[in-house]
């Protein structure tokens, strides 16, 4: 066919070539000249002939036509395009909207609770800890008859009718989906409640929190409520640091059903920081133990202790117990030894006549003319008849014979010349009026008014210990600055704590500042060894070592506002405060009962408190390995 | 091949007078697949031997058929467009490495889940060892409970000491028991474990979640 017509003109072409070769050759060289339009519109047109004529009898075809290929590049373009735009579309445009949506649609997202931290005693033993327990739920919506299951359960569990009423009701709310049973249920009654096959009922892992030793240390440990969170004591104090930082788990499910293999850790739970406190539980066993026999013998209101590490503040053992409605004593929830305050009574006059010392305005040796009965400000508003503990006329006192008798006159005598804003200060220095360092939640500040707003009689009451407040934390730790060669340091209960990474951080040493100087408190340990020794506090000797320490009586205040009640009764408040050994110190240990059996001998510090301490100041010496001073022999030192 | 060659000469003893349509050695450079095709193809038609053919012995029907349309006209793949095999080439590359890459995905897609659900396990089973690990925690604690111990050793008889003696020891019989001992065992001493740095080292280890 190409053969009868005529070549392209001004082609080069050999007439012989075939439309296919021309056809090749025109694609694979296209010529660009410019100036011979007509030459390769001649050359087209031989092309699209011999294209036709290709097209006409070829029966194998490598490939489309120029112009099918042409549209099939066009429409693949077009579709490519297309998808380019809808890919940019849905990635770009709409991708973030999008992805949320298919990641509600399939992702669900679990809390990876973190463990909750330890609490452990200064030698690592667990106080307190928390460790999987099985709980019961059940879901409403899956429960036939509600009334019938409330009654299985309840016979298995062991609930009351008004339980079981409340569990039937919960069953037969359909708006939800989850309901508890019972948490914390023992294992093998689980499983009993399992094997029966109850529709909707089943159990799920818990974090329980689980206090060791029972109730050893309660007050001071506190609680956490049933969601794992401190509600109490130090659970609620160091809540944000013993809870730790939950992690986040997805999962990725389909109708309901989780995809194995599509579980991705989101964040890491990091665990919560171990709290290792100053507590020995040892100690604070024996002093619970003490306390509460004590207590139940003296058929007492209740009663405190604390025993402190005399150089470092740290709060060896804290105990507070009281009696219940059913008479029994016991370890109480609250920190009374750090929430409650009280008048002191005698106690206090350690510190007026360690200022009185301190200030220089007496010596061990300085003499009074005591009378048996002083009158404050007669004639006044203010007039008040200060007694002593013990009828006597007058008589020639020295300061050592003030305190180891234990003298209300003969104190104020001692510590006048001081005056009020001094004692005052000194009251300041020594830690009254002002919380201490541990922060503990609820702690109380006990009460220390200004010496400008002490009114008449106040002027004399503070110097034996009526007037002011003070917990018993704050007590002992004050007498501990006497014991400590005149430094106060101030109390603490975190030893150490352990990080989410299992490193160790000891805890420094809380603030600590110098109230009396060191010659003034050994010659404060002289006397309050002679109290010991020799006076109101003989009772809380300790064979073959030196005690130091006072007693004191304090009366509570009553509902009439007075401290006797309308029938003409007292309440007391006993306590000894001391230090063993008395010439080297390692621990200072207070001992409260509170509302001793009033009719009864034992009613007094000296009588209630001081036989407590002399077993915990010989428990102490045990588990401490305290040895006496070279010499000291107790009561027979020289 | 020897054949394939008489096609040409067959085609052109069949249209005398006109020019070839394809070239005689144009069969050299085929592959042996086209060659097959042509093959087929006059074979398909059954063309009169040359031998037999005389210009007198062709009709005009004959002459018409053959001018007319032939049925099949063998094309050299080398007379493709460029464009066209660079096209093919193309795509069939780029199907083969697309079907090898979604293989190598699929096979990776099933190695990677194998692999999360072995973590799966294992994360499992440190969460069952850890719960583990706190029971034993809270059982050895109950056991070391000061009063679980008191009534202990009340139930053996051993009652509280009620009396505290200090006494002085010589510095020369202390020497004299060590010297008779060997000395102290410091290994004894070193090997006292704090409880404290073993559950460090644990919780250093197992980190922490439930």
């Amino acid at each position: 066919m190409t053969s009868r017509r005529e070549p392209p003109r001004g082609k080069k072409s050999s007439p012989s070539r075939s439309p296919q070769k021309a056809r090749v050759q025109s694609s694979s060289r296209p010529q660009h000249s410019a100036g011979n339009r007509q030459e390769r519109s001649s050359a087209a047109r031989g092309r699209a002939q011999a294209s036709r004529s290709v097209k006409t009898h070829r029966v194998w075809s490598v490939g489309p036509s120029r112009r099918r290929f042409q549209w099939l590049a066009v429409s693949a373009i077009l579709v490519m395009g297309f998808l380019v735009f809808r890919s940019a579309d849905v990635q770009v445009v709409r991708g973030a909207d999008l992805r949320a949506d298919g990641n509600n649609q399939r992702e669900s997202y679990l809390k990876v609770s973190a463990a909750r931290g330890s609490i452990f005693d200064r030698d690592g033993n667990e106080l307190a800890i928390t460790v999987p327990a099985l709980s019961l739920y059940a879901n409403p919506q899956a429960i036939i008859d509600p009334v019938a299951s409330a009654r299985v359960l309840a016979q298995l569990l062991g609930l009351d009718s008004v339980s079981e009423g409340e569990l039937a009701a919960k069953l037969a709310n359909q708006a939800s989906t989850f309901v508890y049973v019972q948490r914390f249920v023992d294992p093998a009654l689980v499983e009993s409640v399992l094997a029966l096959g109850l529709s909707g009922v089943n159990s799920v892992s818990e974090p329980k929190r689980v206090q060791v030793a029972g109730s050893l240390a309660r007050n001071l440990i506190g609680r956490t409520d049933p969601f794992g969170e401190g509600s109490t004591g130090l659970e609620l104090q160091y809540d944000k640091l013993l809870r730790g930082e939950d992690g986040r788990m997805v999962r990725e499910s389909s109708r309901g059903r989780s995809m194995p293999g599509t579980s991705r850790t989101v964040s890491k739970a990091r665990p919560g920081t171990d709290l290792v406190l100053t507590i020995d539980r040892s100690m604070q066993f024996q002093t619970e133990q003490a306390l509460i026999a004590r207590v139940s013998e003296l058929k007492a209101r209740g009663g405190n202790a604390v025993i402190m590490d005399t150089a470092t503040g740290e709060i060896l053992a804290i105990v507070s117990v009281r009696r219940g409605v059913d008479g029994q004593v016991a370890v109480t929830n609250g920190n009374l030894a750090a929430v409650e305050s009280y008048e002191p009574g005698s106690v206090a006059k350690i510190f007026s006549i360690a200022a009185t010392l301190d200030a220089g305005m007496a010596g061990p040796s300085t003499t009074y003319e005591v009378p048996g009965v002083y009158e404050f400000d007669p004639g006044t508003e203010f007039a008040m008849t200060i007694t002593d503990a013990y009828p006597h006329d007058l008589q020639t006192m020295s300061l050592r014979d003030v305190i180891v008798d234990s003298s209300n006159i003969g104190t104020l005598m001692a510590a006048a010349p001081l005056g009020s804003q001094r004692l005052y200060d000194y009251l300041v220095d020594f830690g009254f009026g002002a919380l201490t360092d541990v922060d503990f939640p609820g702690e109380s500040s006990g009460s220390l008014k200004s010496a400008k707003k002490w009114q008449g009689s106040e002027n004399a009451t503070v110097t034996y210990g009526y007037g002011f407040s003070t917990t018993s934390l704050q007590m002992v730790a004050a007498v501990n600055a006497v014991a400590n060669q005149g430094m106060y340091v101030s109390p603490r209960f975190i030893k150490a704590t352990i990080d989410a990474d299992g490193s160790l951080w000891d805890t420094p040493i809380g603030s600590s500042r110098r109230v009396i100087s060191e010659q003034t408190a050994l010659v404060m340990a002289d006397l309050l060894k002679a109290v010991v020794c020799e006076g109101t506090g003989d009772r809380a000797q300790v064979a073959g070592l030196s005690v130091a320490g006072k007693t004191g009586t304090g009366y509570k205040i009553q509902d009439n506002g007075t401290y006797q009640s309308d029938s003409g009764t007292r309440a007391y408040f006993a306590t000894f405060v001391g230090f063993v050994p008395a010439y080297k110190p390692a621990v200072s240990i207070l001992v409260s009962i509170d509302e001793p059996d009033p009719s009864s001998r034992d009613r007094f510090g000296g009588t209630a408190a001081a036989p407590v301490f002399a077993q915990l100041a010989e428990m102490a010496v045990h588990e401490r390995s305290i040895e006496p001073a070279p010499g000291d022999n107790g009561c027979g030192l020289s | 091949m020897a054949r394939a060659m008489q096609v040409p000469k067959a085609r052109l003893s069949a249209s005398a007078g006109s020019k070839p349509k394809v070239k005689a050695n144009s069969s050299s450079r085929s592959s042996s697949r086209q060659e097959t095709s042509r093959k087929v193809a006059v074979q398909g038609r059954a063309a009169p031997k040359p031998t037999a053919k005389t210009v007198t012995s062709r009709t005009s029907k004959d002459r018409q058929r053959a001018k007319v349309s032939p049925l099949a006209r063998a094309v050299s793949q080398k007379n493709a467009p460029k464009a066209t095999r660079i096209f093919i080439y193309t795509t069939a590359t780029l199907a083969i490495v697309t079907i090898t890459l979604m293989m190598v995905v699929v096979v990776f897609q099933t190695r990677l889940a194998e692999t999360q659900l072995n973590i799966d396990v294992i994360e499992k089973q440190i969460s069952v060892e850890r719960s583990r690990y706190d029971e034993l925690r809270l059982q050895r604690s109950a056991l070391r409970e000061p009063s679980r111990l008191v009534s202990e050793a009340s139930a053996l008889g051993m009652v509280p000491g009620s009396k505290t003696t200090f006494n002085t020891v010589e510095p020369t019989a202390v020497a004299s028991i060590l010297v008779s001992m060997g000395g102290l065992d410091l290994e004894q001493f070193a090997n006292t474990r704090d409880p404290l740095k073993n559950y460090s080292a644990v919780k250093a280890l197992i980190g922490g979640g439930s």
